[in-house]
């Protein structure tokens, strides 16, 4: 019985292959191959998000300085990571120390860099190398003597370095490490997230599953009279259904087939990928499903194939006559189709309710809500065809021809009804999140220099004025200072002119100190040893204190007002000194920013205030958007590769109305109404859902009020009913050529 | 109605209606092995449908068709399938060929479904075209050949299992008269060699002139004709 089970279904995927003469069924099995690949290349990609992002936590840990206790054989380094940005890009380092010949290991190095020595990741060396990036050289002045391998970076093309340096020890954030590699801590996607993943994976996987539903559907009349061909020469029903099945199996392992090779090119494209999120890219080798999920990914699309074919032959009885459908033609039941949208609907409503987007009720109403329009949908074209009275010929051609079977034309426009709801949806979020961004004008740049000493701090503040167009630019230098006993307070050192315009301190001279008799906190007492906590608590013993000289009490108004004021003169004694030297750039464009990172260097940062961004929201937003137009245009195509089989199985009917004087021209506005009245069904119900799903998201996940974005609601549902037109347009010379009198000959 | 020699396929009282129409009324007939019975009459007249009741692709609402003393009525679809690859060929009028395969494996197709192996069904198949004269055309697909080509190719699918009847359905309905001649004489000649019965609808009577036997369907009865050969 196996063999001949086997048989049967080798003789069904022979059928499918069909081959030249039968483009049909090359059509067909094309079409079920390249939906189930795409859906399999989808699934494939989105159960390796986890492991992706898990990855490059572990490549980020492996390199992670810990501050763990002394390991034998090995000398520690002093290490100081420093994240600093060129034009927008961040750039990540470590400044380093060895203080022996045998340091830790870190992943991808094969040598620590010694001092005025520099290894540098590959994207970041081209970069120093290229035109472009002139402008970073001055801050990589060492030599480089390496580079950093796959091992040691999150990204191929992240920048990053390590530089030696002599003075890292005194560097604030310096940390001694024995062992490079800490915890690695893997983030969850955020509720928001997680939602963006689910809106955009079911916009883009359920017009996928419509399509594999509908190829296996495709030229079901030629499909119908091969098996009932078949049944004659003797096919029982149960061959029949194998060999069917055959057909589907043929075309669900090629689309597995070309799903893996998809899958295969996006981990070869994907370091490719630059996003603000992931500019440092990604690793094709870290793009592994999760094959738990993974496995069922691969065999979801082709059975649900299988099943497609199987399920498309249970109305009907194939005989060796033709075909007979079983029972009565009934209209389409509502109760069921609805039956998704309105439990979504509950699920979201109370789910909202208890706890927001990682709610799993929530993820479920939001996949249920977009996996009800393509059932709801054909209920909804077949009820408006059959309102549809007559009118115009051609008009009259299309209503009637929809009253007839509406189903096709539904399935078809089914794919772009959910691209359409869930873009809606995405769009709104993602537009609600960026418009509470800051606008690029009221963006601040802070920069901060750490000064070891008064004089140092004046270098760097000479240096910071002499760049143009910042001459006049304010900056301000100061510290925390700490007892023994931990008290803490804010110390300002400025020249007394500038304590003069500062505090109004009138008769101000250098070397005195100053403290606020408005503020309430703790000022040290002349004669007090303090340190400066920009200092390292582990190097205080080595450095002197300041002995804190003789406070005059002023008062000093305003909420940032420092507690200490500190003229130059009273340092003078001091050594040890951490002062923190800032200043607010004016918006001078990007190359300014980069030239104070430059005289900046190392000893400090260059941070834009207000451009936090949800990088991850951003990413899977923009990898979204860019699913939804490949799945609209795939939508566009098989719309067209569809529209195509229509004609050919109809080309008889055609061409017999041609012969009785219908011109082609009422024929191809016939041919645009019998798509358009779908569309349009589809955009009024789209819409809708599309909005619905935006304002419970925004509503009750993201926390803020919708506001619907009609200029972006209409570019969206423009964009779907001119590839349904242009659909349309393209296969008017098929019209044309079906049209012919030819196709009357049955000889 | 004659009765003598080894009758295969016995139909008697057969009644058959598509709703309110009745498509035969009381038809009975009697095809021994090796004969060439011709159904004769109007369109309309319910030829068609007694074909199909013989060759059990149809079930009568009254009456009985026995093959070779089985009742067809009484066999299940797996059953009467098996007769449609082993004791049946068939022949109608576009063919029926399957366009995704070729000629060779359209002849080919009753064998693979009745189990036997490609090998084995590709070297008879191809044996069978040539036979007929048709070898040239064995890898071309149905719509690379002509009609003519194309009835040729289903006479020989109809004959390639060894069938105790062929079942033609206005075999040359779709042809022009010389390609109709060829192919009735083909069918003839091939089953008449093979021992096998043909029944064959048509309503043109130099079709009929093929046949040992013409039989008159009219108003759903039916009635021989005596005719001599």
């Amino acid at each position: 019985m196996i063999r001949r089970w086997a048989a049967d279904l080798a003789l069904g995927m022979r059928l499918a292959l069909g081959g030249g003469g039968a483009r049909t069924a090359l059509v067909r099995l094309t079409l079920t191959a390249v939906g189930v690949g795409l859906g399999v290349a989808v699934l494939l990609t989105a159960t390796s998000v986890p492991h992706l992002l898990a990855a490059r936590d572990d490549r980020a840990s492996a390199r992670f300085p810990a501050a763990a206790a002394a390991v034998d054989g090995v000398d520690p380094v002093f290490v100081a990571r420093r994240n600093d940005e060129f034009r927008g890009r961040g750039l990540q380092g470590y400044l380093v120390q060895p203080t022996g010949p045998r340091p830790p290991a870190v992943p991808g190095v094969d040598r620590l860099p010694g001092p005025g020595e520099a290894v540098l990741s590959p994207a970041l060396a081209d970069l120093l190398r290229s035109p472009e990036g002139e402008l970073l050289r001055p801050r990589f002045s060492e030599r480089v003597v390496g580079t950093v391998g796959d091992t040691g970076l999150t990204g191929p093309n992240e920048f990053l370095f390590y530089v030696g340096s002599t003075t890292v020890a005194q560097q604030p954030d310096a940390v001694s490490v024995s062992r490079f590699g800490g915890e690695s801590s893997h983030r969850p996607l955020s509720a928001l997230e997680l939602l963006l993943v689910v809106v955009g994976a079911t916009t883009c996987l359920v017009p996928v599953f419509v399509f594999v539903v509908t190829s296996t559907r495709l030229a079901a009349a030629a499909r119908d009279r091969r098996l009932a061909a078949l049944r004659l020469v003797g096919a029982d029903r149960g061959q029949v259904h194998r060999i069917a099945a055959g057909e589907a199996l043929l075309g669900s392992f090629a689309g597995l087939l070309a799903g893996l090779a998809l899958f295969q090119l996006i981990r070869v494209l994907v370091p490719a990928i630059t996003v603000d999120a992931f500019r440092g890219g990604l690793f094709g080798t870290d793009v592994v499903p999760d094959w738990r999920l993974g496995v069922p990914a691969l065999l979801a699309l082709p059975v649900l194939a299988c099943a497609a074919a199987m399920v498309a032959l249970r109305p009907i009885v194939i005989e060796p006559l033709g075909v007979e459908r079983r029972g009565t033609r009934t209209r389409r039941k509502l109760a069921w189709r609805l039956f998704p949208a309105v439990t979504g609907g509950v699920l979201l409503l109370t789910g909202l309710g208890g706890g927001g987007a990682d709610n799993p009720s929530v993820v479920v109403g939001v996949v249920l809500v977009l996996a009800a329009v393509p059932l709801v949908l054909p209920w909804v074209v077949e009820r408006v065809a059959g309102l549809l009275g007559g009118g115009s010929p051609a008009w009259l051609l299309a209503v009637r021809r929809l009253q007839l079977d509406s189903a096709t034309a539904a399935r078809l426009v089914s794919g772009v009804a959910v691209v359409l709801a869930g873009s809606i949806a995405l769009q709104g979020v993602y537009a609600r999140t960026e418009s509470e961004r800051p606008a690029p004008r009221d963006i601040r740049v802070l920069a901060s220099y750490y000064a070891t000493s008064v004089a140092d701090g004046e270098a760097f503040t000479a240096a910071f004025h002499a760049l143009p167009g910042l001459g006049a630019v304010p900056v301000r230098t100061g510290a925390m200072i700490e007892t023994a006993t931990g008290e803490r307070t804010s110390v300002v050192v400025e020249s007394c002119p500038r304590l003069r315009d500062l505090a109004g301190i009138a008769n101000c001279r250098d070397g005195d100190v100053y403290a606020a008799t408005t503020r309430s906190s703790f000022v040290p007492e002349p004669g007090d040893h303090v340190w400066f906590s920009e200092v390292r608590r582990a190097h205080r013993a080595g450095f002197p204190q300041w002995t804190v000289p003789a406070v005059h009490r002023v008062p000093v108004h305003g909420e940032d007002a420092p507690e200490l004021l500190v003229t130059p003169g009273a340092l003078a004694t001091a050594s040890g000194v951490g002062l923190t030297v800032s200043a607010t750039l004016p918006d001078a464009g990007p190359d300014l920013v980069e030239r104070v990172r430059n005289v900046v260097g190392w000893n400090g940062s260059v941070d834009s205030l207000g451009t936090g961004r949800d990088g991850t929201s951003a990413l899977i937003t923009r990898v979204l958007q860019v699913g939804s137009v490949l799945v609209l245009l795939f939508v566009a195509g098989s719309l067209l590769v569809a529209a195509w089989e229509q004609l050919r199985e109809r080309r008889r009917s055609l061409a017999a109305l041609a012969a009785n004087g219908v011109g082609r021209g009422v024929l191809a506005r016939s041919l645009v109404w019998q798509l358009a009245i779908p569309v349009a069904v589809a955009v009024v119900v789209a819409v809708p859902a599309g909005l619905a799903l935006d304002w419970l998201v925004l509503e009750f996940v993201v926390h803020r009020p919708m506001t619907a974005d009609v200029p972006v609601i209409a570019l969206l549902t423009a964009t779907a009913i001119a590839a349904v037109l242009f659909v349309t347009a393209l296969t008017l010379p098929a019209l044309w050529r079906t049209t012919n009198l030819e196709n009357l000959r049955e000889e | 109605m004659s009765t003598e020699g080894n009758v295969l396929l016995e139909a008697d009282g057969v009644r058959k209606a598509y709703g309110p129409t009745d498509a035969l009324t009381s038809a009975s007939l009697r095809v021994r092995a090796g004969e060439v019975v011709a159904l004769m009459g109007p369109s309309g007249a319910g030829k068609s449908t007694l074909l199909h009741c013989l060759a059990g692709i149809v079930r009568p609402d009254d009456g009985t068709i026995r093959y070779r003393g089985a009742d067809l009525a009484l066999l299940t679809d797996r059953a009467r399938s098996a007769l449609r690859r082993t004791d049946f060929g068939f022949v109608f009028q576009f063919g029926r060929l399957v366009p995704e395969l070729t000629c060779l494996e359209n002849v080919a197709l009753p064998l693979r479904l009745n189990g036997e192996r490609g090998r084995v069904a590709a070297r008879r198949s191809r044996e069978m075209l040539a036979e007929l004269g048709l070898a040239d055309v064995a890898g071309k697909r149905p719509g690379e050949v002509s009609g003519g080509q194309g009835q040729r190719v289903a006479v020989a699918r109809a004959l390639v299992t060894g069938p105790r009847v062929v079942f033609a359905d206005e075999p040359t309905g779709a042809l022009d008269s010389l390609n109709g001649e060829q192919v009735m004489q083909l069918l003839t000649t091939a089953a008449r060699e093979r021992d096998a019965a043909v029944v064959l609808v048509t309503h043109e009577p130099r079709v009929a002139a093929y046949s040992d036997r013409e039989v008159v369907v009219r108003d759903g009865r039916t009635r021989e004709l005596e005719v001599t050969r």
